[in-house]
Order: C-alpha cells, then structure tokens, then sequence
C-alpha cells in the first residue's frame, strides 16, 4: 500500500513536471508606468552647408611630393536663399563671414572650402530655404574634368560609394570639420572581397573649422572598386572623394563623389546621360586603357546576408533601350557592373533588391574629337521625395533635370509651374535654363532627381538634396 | 501571654489559591483574618472578614486591612493569595519575634509552591548596582540556609510584621512600584533602627502568580520584566544619595541604551522592551521617584550596605542560572529529538550530540572542503578582480566612502534631480553590510564576492545538506552541484549582483533556521543564548535573501509559517527571525502600496534594471535559461539541471516520500513563481544606465530555491540508503554527469564584466566631486529612430550601485508629469541638442549644470545619435568642450557658478534609525557571545532565568 502511494506520488510529480514544461503559459503584464516623453518645441538649429572648394591637386607643383595638397583654382559656387533666410558665407579658419545673402539667387567662388550658414528665421528648413552647389571645370596639368557636386550638411557618419584606386586612378578622401572642436574619425572600407585592414584608417584627425585630405590610393593601393564609411565618434564633418583618371600621360576626367545617403532595398539613379557611346567603343578598340568608359553600376551590400539584386536601366524614349542586370553581391562587399550596349540617350537606373543597399553609376562622357577626350561623374541613388525641391542650375554649360518616378503609377510633378506627367519607372528629362533656380514639386508619387552638367564635354552632377536640421518636436525623458 | 496576630490576605481573582491559603490559615494560630479582595469578582471563599477595594495596590489593600485590624493587635502576617503558609510557619517566625525585641520584620522561607523543597526564595537585597536581589532562588532545599540571619529585605508574602511599626512606617509605599514596595519597606522598617529577618523554619508556599506573568497586568502595571525594571530604578533614585540619584537620571538615557546593547549581546532580546519601558517610565516620573526618596544618615547607609549582596554571590548566582538556562533548552531540544527519532530510528539522541561534543558526520574540513573550494576558486579565474570595482550586468562600482554608502541605506531622501522623497532600497543595507568588509573600497568587497562566490556556494550548500544527511559524500556532491548549477553561474557570469547574493545566502538561511527550529538531522543545542545566536543569524540572511530578491518574500513568509508549524513551540524564538526584513522593507511596502497603490512592485529587483532571456518553460525546470554562445554546453547545461530533478523526483519512491515531496512541493511553488516573475515586466526606466522602458523580473533566486529543494531531496533520499555495495560507483556517476559538465560550462564562460577604479564619472568631473563641488552633471542619451531623448540630473560624483532606487522607477512617470524642474530640464535637454543656446543659460544657472556629458556609445547607432548630439553640443556658445574619456564627451558650462545648491537633506529619519537599531541588534544577536560567565550576566529572584539585575 505505501509503495503504491509511492509510485502515485511519483506519477503525480512526473504529470506536474511534464505539464509545467509543456504547457506553462506565457503572459504579459506591466507593473509601473514608463515616462512619457513629452514633445518639446524646439527651434531647429541653423542650417550649415559646406562646399568642397576647388580640385585637389596631389604632389605639389611638380607631381612628386607626397602627401603634399593642393587646391587648383576655384570652384564656382551657386546657390539660392529663400526670402526671410539668410545665408552668411564663410571660409575655413577665418572669424567671421565675407558675405551674406538673403531671398536671391547667389554666386560666388570658393577655393578651399566653404561653409554657408543659414539662419532660417521662421522659413523652414529644406532645400526651398536654401541650396548651394559648386561646379569647377578643372584643366590643370595633372587634373582635368568638371567636379560638382551639392553642397552638404555634415554628418557624424557618411557612406562613399565610388572611387578607384587601381592603377591610373588617384582618389582622395576630403574631409571638412565645421565645427568649433577637433573631430577625430575613422574609416572603414569595403571592397570586392569585405572589409579591408589597412594601416591609417583610424584615428585621423582634423582641426576645428579645417578640412584635410587622405590619400586613400596608398593606403589602399591597387583596390578598384570600394565603398569608404566616414564615422565621426565626436562631431559631424562632411565628406566627398575625389577620384581623377590618367591614361598614359593623359589627365582625363576627375569628379567629386557625393555620400550616398539612401540605404533601400529599392533605389533610383537618374540622369544616366550617355552621350558619345560610339567615340567610347572607338577608343576602347584602339586602346585597352579605356577600358572604363562603360557605365558602370556600383553596389554595396552592408548586410550581413548576401542580396540578389535587379537593376532595369530604362530609356526615356521609345528610342532609347535599355538594359536589365540581374547580379548578386555578397554581405559586406562591393561590386561593379559594367552596363553594357547602351546607346546613346537617357536613362535612369531603377534598382530592386532583397536587402538593403546602395549604387552607385559610374558615367561616362567621351568625345575623342576632344583634348582631354573623356570624363566621368559618379551618380548616387537618389533620395524620392513627393513634396518641393530646390536646386539652382550653374551659370555655363549644359545642364539637364532628370526626374524618374520609382512608383507603380503616373507621378504629376511641376517643374517651375509647368506640369509633367511621369509614367511608372519611367522619367523626364529636361534642359534647364543655366543660372536659375528649378523648383520641383511632386503631388503624389515618389520622384527622384538629378542634375546632369555637360561643360564642353566634361561632365559632372549635382544631386537634389533637401538638408535640414531636426528641430520642430523633440521628446525627452528626464530619469 | 499569647502573641496577638491578625493574619491578612490579599487576593486578586486567584480562587483556586485563595482556598487553599485560607485553608491553610485554619491551621496556623492566628488571632483574626482579614481579608481584601480587589478584583471585581465574587468571592467564593469569603469570611467574615472580607472586604472589596477593586483594583486597589498591594498598599493601599493592606492599608485598609490593617485599619479592619483589632486594636490588641501586634503583630500582621501578611500574604497572598498565591502564598499558602505551611504547618508550623507562623508558630516559626512567631519563635523569632518573641526571642528578639529589635526584629520588626520576619520573611519565611518561600518554596516552590508544588515542590516545598524548593526554596524559591529567602530574603532579599540589592547588588552593589542597585539591583534587586534573591538570596536564594531555585535551590533545592537541604537546610544549607537554615540559619537565621539578618537580611536587607524580606517580600510581603509570609512577611510578619510588627503593627506600629508598619502604622508609623505608614505602610507600604503606594508610590513606588509594586515590586519595590516591599523591599523599600524593609530598608525603611531598618532605617528606623529595626532588624528584619528571615525564619528558615518558617515556609510558605509561594507560586508567584505576578511575577509569572499569571494575573491581570494592571496588577504589576505592566509585564514583570518591565515591573522588575522599574523597582530597580526606583530603589537606585529612592536611596542613593541624591547627587548620585541625580547624576543616575541624567545619564539614564546613555545607561539604557548600553543595558539594550547588553541585554542582545548577552541573548535576551525579550528583554529590550521592559527595559526601555521602564527608562522612559522613570525619566519622565523623575518627580514622582524622588517623592519617594529616604534620607539615611552615613552610618545608616553602611550599615545596610553591609547586607548588600557580595560580588561572589553575584557571580555564583550568574552560573546557576545559566546552568538552569542550558537545562531548559536542553530539554526542549530532548523533546524535539525525540519528535524527530520517532520517525527516523536511524539519527542518534544523546547528550553528547545535543551539546555538540560528538558528530555522525564528517566537518567541512575533514570531509575535503577545503580542497573543494581550491578547485572552485581555479575555475572561477575568470572573474579575478584585476581592479577594485566590477561592472556590468546589473552591477555598477559602490561609493568609495563607505559613509556616503553607510547615508543612502534606509535613507527617505535621495540626491536625485531636485531631491527625491522615497525609501532607498533594503537592498542597499546589503550593499551596506558587504562594503564594510573591505571600508576602505567598498566595491573591492564585490569584486572578491564574484570571484569568490563558488566556493560560498559550495560551503552553503554544505551546511545546508548537513540538515538533511550525514554521508560525506552526499553533501560534496550537493555542494558542487549547487555551486556549479546553471542558475549560479548564469548569475555570476551575467553579473546579477542581488541574485548572487541571494543564492549564496540561501543555503546559509536554510542551515540557521533549522538550527533555530531544532530541525534536521544534527540538533545542536548548548543553550538558549546559543539558538539565540541562530536566530540573530537567521534573520540577517532572511533580510538579506530577501532585499537581494524581493520576489522570495512569498515563499520565506510561506516557509516560516511550514516551520512554525511544524515546531510551535519554537515560535518564541522563530518570531524573531522576521523583524529585520520587516524593518527594512516597511517604509517601502507603505510606500507602494499605499502611495503608489501598486503593490506588485515590490517584486522589482534592486540595483541596475537588468531583462532575462525570455526562454521556455522546460528551461526553467532545468535552471538554464541563458543561451550558451556554443550550443553544446547550453544543452549540457540544461541536462544537469534537469538531471537533478530527474534524481530528486525518484526520491518520491524512497522511504523519504514525505521529505522529498515537502521539498519538492515548496521547490515547486519557487518554479512556478519563477515562471511568473519572468513574465512580468517591471517600469525599468530610472536612475543609472539607461535602457529599456520595461524589463522582466529575474527569476534566478527562485530557481536558485528550486534547485536547492531538489539537491536537498536528493540528500535526504540518498540519506536513507544504507546499502554500501556501489555507492562510490554511484557518487561518482552522479558527479560526472551533474557537476562535469557545469564546470567545463564554468570554466569557459566568460563574464560580461570589466573592472576599474571605481570611478563612474570622468576624471575632470571627478575631481570636481572630490573638490566637493555641488554642480550637478546632465547626461544625455538619444534615440534617433524616435527622435527622442533621455537625459540623467545627477550630482558630480555619479550614480552608483547604492543611488540605483526602485521607488524611483515607479514613481518617475508621476514627476516627469508634476514636476516643474523636470519639465525645465527636458526643455533645456530639447534645446541643447537643437542648438538652441538663446534660452539655456537661465536653465543651466539655476540648476547648478556645471557639465554636460554624452555617454560612450556602445553601437555605431549610438555613436551616430551621440555624434548629432555633439555637434549641437559644440554649437551652445554656453558649452565648451572638455574632451573626449572613457565615460564619454564632456562638456563644461563657461563661467559656471553654482547659484542654486542643489537640495542636500539629512540622511537620517526615523525610519532609518528604526532600521538601523534593528539591524544592529540583530547583528550583535548573531554574534557569539565569548564565553559562559559573560552570557549568563544574569540573576534570577522574580522572573524566569536568564534575566538580568546587576
């Protein structure tokens, strides 16, 4: 009889045990409360933007001194400021400020770096407040090409897409500090095989209200194809490379690459303007060391995973075909992909993936009736956006508007009033007039944008950029 | 001629007493009673002497019965009701008056009252002190006492007094208490130059219902030990020479408060009440004491002095009552054996064991303990203090003052923000008590703890085991198997400081409340200042476990009121062991459960808020819940635990069904509240490390008491197996598949731990603190995917583990939402990291900001978030950078001038002083007292022994 409530006892323990491993429900209950958070009203901060400044010329007056820089000219600098804001221009290591501008559309030069700061006064910060871009036609003895780019906000961490430092290609690393204090940043590269060591990536350091230059091609030498994260641990700086080409003795293009700012598992390049595709074919059968005038598509994939992406590079007309690349690229590394047999015309990429990531677009500007006969730009994905953008034209050369629509139907956007129906996947490509100041609206798909400069056939971009500093509603916790 | 003899009795609702004492008054030759009834009741026994004054005092009974006494009379023999002369007593003392002209006063020999050779007492006097003292108590009568002497004072019951002598003295005094009244009679009968002695021959049964505690408290006005008190103080400020009587009350404050400090160090907390009460009593009746007051002339005073009490009677008076006190706890511990060998033919009951003097079992050292807790110490090199303080997990480094540490235990004001009103955690007494083992760095005192705590564990765990089994080998193997249990070294390695702490004191707590409760298989018991020392212990670890982990407080409660149970009688002793967690956890029960109407918070943990993997049920029986970063050793884990309930469930068929399944049964209830505080998620967001809004309670003390349950069900099953043939085989099987993998899993974990000097602010701050500065530091944190930001108002020397508030916690939302200093602050956090710097500077100014700081990022996210914060940071004209360290970016204030101090209150409140005194009490009660002679400190003439009069 014991043993028999023995063996109950342990069936019961058992059944108990077994229950309470199987079925031990789980629940959620809150004891106490978090703090709300309430939202503050706060003003946004003024708004800096910061310009390259001209080319950088490497190795001194004669090419041999290294790690000597320095600039070469001027860049022309462009920009409007909304009515109610102001804009103060100001130079690196310098008090004070040279000129300010207010409710017009400026010009002025700048060779070593400018800040342009803006105080907003009750206009909302935005590219419809202000934006500034630069362009320089650069012919120098050892750097010819037209660079522009937009001029940017800084940022504590920045993304490079773009650059080569194979052989024949020389790409810097421009870093400017706006602030008051000594930022240090680090960087970290990726390239076709992951994340490279190298000495020197850490650890640099620049000077309150100063810009420096890092070589990356000797310290990443023989690397063709890289992605460069820029990460400030103590201040926000602004970065751009700038990548220069030499065929032989031939100095033939150079640009600025803009950060990449849009990290999606869809992206939008517009603005691949081919021009001059037969002068490329003909130059690259008469010489392998043209090798890079096919378009090319970068991708980084920063995820841990490997994505498989598509790209559709769309023509605008019925005239233009386009082309479709389907690729892979590993996690933590970076590709190219040379678009081949496109003619010319214009086209915008429209590129889907399974993770995100970003791209890049190498292009291309040949005409072998020319001295130097080739240049390139760097075109970034482009930020989609349905409500105004602003950006104001450079006063020479060519430039043409692309704005592609990456939604699935029409987009209705006005471009300084006038109305354009924008088909899905499609775009529009306008010439704009030179010195004025393009207003895009976008009622209700997402359009993307970019500006496509052709100065006696060098070429070079400005994306549409819409910078601003958060201000209006912050939440804080006080614990 | 016949000596004239009026008998009186006073009575007081004592029936029973009274008829055998009038009883016996039929036999004596008395010439008349009297008797006073002064209670409200009827009287059975009535004579025709008989009258009623309820309520009356012993003084004034006897004042109205000697004015109801004839005119011829002589002589008054005073009793009781509770004191039956025996045959030929009167006739004795009668003896003495009629042979000697000079006696006014004869006390008989007063016996135990069921027990006539017992002399319970014979004559009175007072130590050189001032203490009332028995001549004689408890002494088996052999005639050793049998010659007539003179004493300083002989009690009422029996005493035979001349008539005019108690008509001049007026009587018995009715303004001294009752237990001094006759003592005080007597020395006032022998100031006016009166003998008073004592008749050997004479005896009377006295059963000393008073003093028993067996009458209406009113009657003493009080509890007797108080009663006894307040006599002693009387008689020190009635007839010490005035200055001394008033330089007695003067310092009678400072004398109580050493006699309470005594009185526990001497194991006689019961004691503390009617010593206190008797201070107070006579410190505010100062008065009404001194009214009382005799003057004596110098001679008159030495010749009393003379029948004062020697100091060798003092003392041996010391050792029979200690003597008689380990008889009585012997006793008691004889019946508890015997309780216990009824169903366990197999434990020895002798005398020897009882008084410790021989063992069944191995002791720590001689079962190899030591070498044990070498090989624990080796796979623990992991946690090596390779600096002073340890951080991480839920753990930050202490104060380096151990007085800052010292004010925040109990303290009701904590330096938070402004000011914040609010019990501190108990949790920081225990931080408290752990800093003073290493004062002069507190945190150093953590840092060993984590690398020391295995071989706690193991030491524990082995005492535990003790209570259930005298095999060697059985209690290593409890032992390893608690020390390396997944649940151990999962809290060790996450850093969980309160639920370590919590582990390592169960065991202890088990071994000491059994002690207490005379339960388990070696009761050791010396004497009741012994368990004394238990129960000082058992209550400090219950404190302990439970202000380590609130949520056991359920279950300690449940276990105590089993133990109860289980040995009621122990309940004198077993009620003590809740007081301190009372004490400590009081203000913070009425805070939130009364205040914040949320009860369920008690069940938070202390120190730093830290979340437990939300992991599946089978994972809590098996006290694994952390994932291994090599599978394999989370799933040898895993098995080991549940290995062990496998082997404690197989228990259930042994002999020991009922044990184990009483283990198991409470284990039990630990798992399922496990269960449920993990699944419970607690308001997280406070002082100290930022993290998220809600995090779930640790269950890992209630595991800690599953396992434990179930290691010691295996202890008890496995006790019970007699059968030599392949126990070693068996040991060692059990102890390579549950202690071998645990400690490969011990060995290569790694904890998430770094140490440093202790410093939790930057250097330049920290300087600053060291100045004493009082600016204040704003640290801010943001969350740039809600754009939202979270900013900390702290004082200059940061927030340390002893700062961290659960009251805090809870009441965080209500302030943020009331509080105008927050709402300032927030706007001045939403300016600052916007840049704004036109309205920050009043801000700043008038909470004394000195600097801001932005905390190291521990991602790339962050780094960003902190890099954005930066920037606005260098843009506020009212900020300049300080640099860049190893707590983060610091900004200073230009021109900073603290204009507003931020509010600095006194730690002390009456809570903490309550806690405080409780807390050391009970430290001192744990503490051994040294040796025999200084315990007992002890005089036993009115209550039971033990008690104290010197």
């Amino acid at each position: 009889m014991a043993m028999t409530k023995r063996i109950l006892a342990l069936v019961t323990a058992i059944a108990a045990l077994a229950s309470t491993a199987l079925f031990l429900p789980n629940f959620d209950v809150q004891i106490g409360d978090a703090p709300r958070s309430p939202k503050l009203s706060v003003a946004a901060q003024d708004l800096n933007l910061i310009c390259p400044g001209a080319a950088i010329g490497s190795g001194g007056a004669n090419g041999t001194s290294v790690g000597t820089f320095t600039r070469l000219g001027a860049a022309s600098v462009i920009g409007t400021v909304a009515a109610g804001a102001e804009t103060f221009e100001q130079r690196y290591l310098t008090d004070g400020y040279f000129d300010s501008y207010s409710g017009q559309v400026f010009s002025t030069v700048s060779s070593a770096g400018t800040v342009f700061a803006t105080k907003g006064g009750s206009v909302e910060q935005g590219s419809t407040m202000v934006n500034i871009a630069q362009v320089q036609k650069a012919a120098s003895a050892r750097l010819n090409g037209l660079l522009a780019a937009s001029c940017q906000a800084p940022s504590p961490e920045n993304w490079l897409v773009g650059g080569s430092a194979a052989t024949g290609r020389e790409t810097l690393l421009l870093l400017a500090n706006p602030s008051p204090v000594d930022v240090t940043v680090s960087l970290e590269v990726f390239s076709e095989g992951g994340p490279v060591q190298a000495a020197g990536l850490s650890g640099i350091s620049i000077a309150a209200g100063a810009a420096t230059v890092v070589p990356l091609s000797s310290l990443i030498p023989e690397t063709r194809t890289f992605a460069i994260h820029v990460v400030s641990s103590s201040g926000a700086v602004a970065a751009w490379l700038q990548q220069r080409t030499v065929r032989g003795l031939l100095y033939a293009g150079a640009d600025f690459v803009a950060p990449s700012t849009v990290f999606s598992k869809s992206l939008v390049i517009p603005g691949v303007l081919i021009r001059g595709a037969a002068d490329a074919a003909a130059l690259f059968a008469a010489n392998r060391d043209y090798s890079d005038l096919t378009p090319v598509l970068r991708v980084f994939n920063p995820s841990d995973s490997k994505t498989t992406f598509t790209a559709q590079i769309n023509g605008a007309t019925e005239k233009t075909y386009g082309t479709v690349l389907h690729e892979s690229v590993s996690a933590h590394t970076v590709q190219d992909f040379e678009i081949p047999a496109l003619a010319n015309g214009d086209y915008s990429a429209f590129i889907s993936a399974d993770q995100n990531i970003t791209a890049s677009i190498r292009l291309v500007r040949t005409d072998k009736t020319k001295k130097p006969n080739t240049d390139f730009t760097w075109l970034q994905a482009a930020e989609t956006f349905t409500a105004s953008r602003q950006l104001t034209v450079p006063a020479a050369g060519i430039s043409k508007l692309t704005i592609a629509n990456s939604g699935s139907k029409s987009a209705s956007v006005t471009v300084n009033g006038v109305a354009y129906s924008i088909a899905a996947s499609s775009m529009v490509v306008l010439k704009v007039d030179n010195g004025k100041t393009v207003t895009i609206v976008s009622k209700d798909q997402p359009v993307a944008a970019n500006l496509v400069v052709d100065i006696d056939s060098a070429i070079g971009n400005i994306s549409v950029e819409n910078y601003k500093n958060l201000g209006a509603e912050v939440s804080v916790r006080v614990r | 001629m016949k000596t004239f003899v009026s008998a009186i009795v006073i009575s007081h609702d004592s029936q029973n007493f009274l008829s055998r004492t009038l009883a016996a008054l039929e036999q004596q030759p008395i010439d008349e009673l009297i008797h006073v009834e002064t209670s409200a009741n009827v009287v059975a026994s009535q004579t025709t002497n008989t009258f009623k004054l309820e309520n009356a005092s012993l003084a004034k009974s006897l004042a109205l019965a000697v004015s109801k006494t004839s005119e011829q009379s002589e002589w008054l023999w005073i009793l009781h009701d509770d004191s039956t002369p025996l045959p030929g007593s009167l006739t004795a003392l009668l003896a003495i008056a009629e042979t000697s002209l000079s006696v006014a006063v004869i006390g008989p020999k007063q016996v135990d009252y069921n027990d006539a050779r017992v002399i319970v007492q014979q004559g009175l006097t007072l130590t050189r002190r001032g203490g009332l003292f028995s001549l004689v108590s408890n002494e088996l009568d052999q005639s050793q006492h049998d010659q007539a002497s003179d004493v300083l004072a002989v009690g009422t019951a029996g005493m035979l007094v001349k008539r005019d002598v108690f008509l001049a003295l007026g009587g018995l005094s009715d303004s001294v208490p009752p237990l001094a009244a006759d003592i005080e009679f007597s020395m006032r009968v022998r100031s006016l130059g009166h003998r008073v002695v004592v008749a050997p021959q004479a005896k009377v049964a006295h059963a000393t219902l008073s003093l028993a505690g067996k009458r209406n408290r009113a009657w003493l006005s009080g509890n007797p030990k108080t009663a006894l008190r307040k006599a002693e103080l009387q008689m020190r400020l009635s007839w010490a020479p005035l200055w001394q009587a008033l330089g007695f009350w003067l310092l009678l404050p400072m004398i109580t408060l050493g006699r309470l400090v005594w009185r526990i160090w001497a194991k006689r907390p019961d004691r503390l009440i009617g010593e206190l009460a008797a201070a107070i009593w006579a410190q505010f009746t100062i008065f009404a004491r001194l009214r009382a007051r005799r003057s004596l002339s110098r001679s008159a005073r030495a010749a009393m002095q003379a029948l004062y009490a020697t100091k060798q009677q003092v003392r041996d008076d010391k050792r029979r009552n200690l003597e008689q006190d380990e008889i009585e706890a012997r006793i008691e511990a004889h019946a508890a054996l015997a309780e216990r060998d009824s169903v366990d033919s197999s434990s020895p009951n002798t005398e020897q064991l009882l008084l410790g003097t021989v063992s069944t079992a191995k002791s720590f050292v001689e079962a190899k303990g030591l070498w044990f807790v070498a090989g624990l110490l080796a796979i623990s090199f992991a946690f090596w203090p390779t600096d002073v303080a340890i951080s991480g997990g839920a753990t930050l480094p202490l104060s380096q003052d151990w007085f800052e540490l010292f004010r925040r235990a109990g303290a009701s004001w904590h330096p938070i923000g402004h000011g914040f009103v609010a019990p501190s955690d108990p949790f920081v007494w225990v931080l408290t008590l752990l800093g003073t083992f290493t004062f002069w760095s507190p945190s150093l005192a953590i840092a060993i703890l984590f690398f020391v705590a295995k071989p706690i564990a193991f030491f524990a765990a082995f005492k535990a085991a003790s209570v259930f089994t005298t095999k060697t080998w059985l209690r290593n193997l409890v032992a390893l198997a608690y020390s390396l249990s997944a649940v151990l070294i999962e809290t060790q390695s996450d850093l969980r400081l309160p639920s370590l702490i919590a582990q390592l004191v169960l065991p202890f707590l088990v071994f000491t409340v059994s002690r207490v409760a005379l339960l388990g298989k070696e009761i050791s018991v010396r004497s009741r200042q012994q368990t004394f020392t238990w129960v000082g212990l058992a209550a400090i670890l219950l404190a302990i476990e439970t202000a380590a982990a609130p949520n056991t407080i359920l279950l300690a409660v449940a276990a105590l009121i089993v133990v109860f149970l289980m040995r009621p009688r122990r309940f004198g002793y077993l009620i003590w062991i809740g007081l301190p967690m009372a004490a400590i956890f009081a203000p913070m029960v009425v805070y939130l459960t009364v205040i914040k109407a949320n009860p369920a918070a008690l069940l938070a943990d202390p120190a730093v808020a830290l979340a437990t993997t939300d992991a599946a049920a089978w994972r809590y029986l098996s006290g694994s819940l952390n994932d291994s970063a090599w599978w394999p050793l989370a799933i040898a884990l895993a098995a080991t635990g549940l290995l062990v309930v496998a082997l404690a469930v197989l228990g259930l068929i042994s002999s020991k069904t009922k044990t184990v399944a009483a283990l198991l049964g409470f284990g039990f209830s630990a798992l399922l509240l496990a269960w449920a505080v993990g699944n419970l998620n607690f308001a997280a967001v406070g002082i100290g490390p930022a993290g998220q809004d809600f995090v779930n309670g640790s269950p890992q003390a209630l595991l800690a008491i599953w396992l434990l349950s179930a290691l010691l069900a295996i202890a008890s099953w496995l006790d019970s197996v007699n059968k030599r043939t392949g126990t070693r085989f068996f040991a060692s099987l059990i102890a390579l598949l549950i202690v071998a993998p645990a400690a490969a899993v011990a060995v290569v974990t790694t904890p998430v731990a770094t140490w440093s000097d202790a410093r939790v602010m930057p250097a330049l701050i920290d300087a600053q603190a060291a100045a004493g500065s009082k600016a204040q530091v704003l640290v801010i944190n943001s969350d740039s995917t809600s754009q939202a930001y979270s900013a900390a108002w702290i004082p200059v020397d940061g927030v340390q583990l002893e700062d961290i508030s659960v009251a805090y916690r809870f009441a965080l939302s209500d302030i943020e939402q009331s509080s105008p200093e927050y709402s300032t602050i927030a706007q001045l956090v939403a300016d600052l990291v916007s840049a704004n710097s036109s309205q920050v500077g009043a801000a700043l100014a008038k909470y004394s900001i000195g600097y801001v700081l932005i905390e190291k990022a521990n991602s790339q996210t962050q780094a960003n978030d902190n890099a954005r914060i930066a920037t606005a940071l260098n843009s506020v004209s009212q900020l300049e950078a300080a640099g860049e360290t190893d707590f983060g970016k610091i900004w200073r204030v230009r021109n900073f001038e603290a204009s507003a101090e931020p509010q600095s209150q006194s730690p002390w409140s009456i809570t903490k002083a309550v806690q405080l005194v409780v807390l050391l009490s009970f430290v001192m009660l744990a503490i051994p007292s040294a040796g025999r002679r200084r315990v007992a400190a002890t005089s036993e003439i009115f209550v039971d022994s033990g008690d104290g009069n010197d």
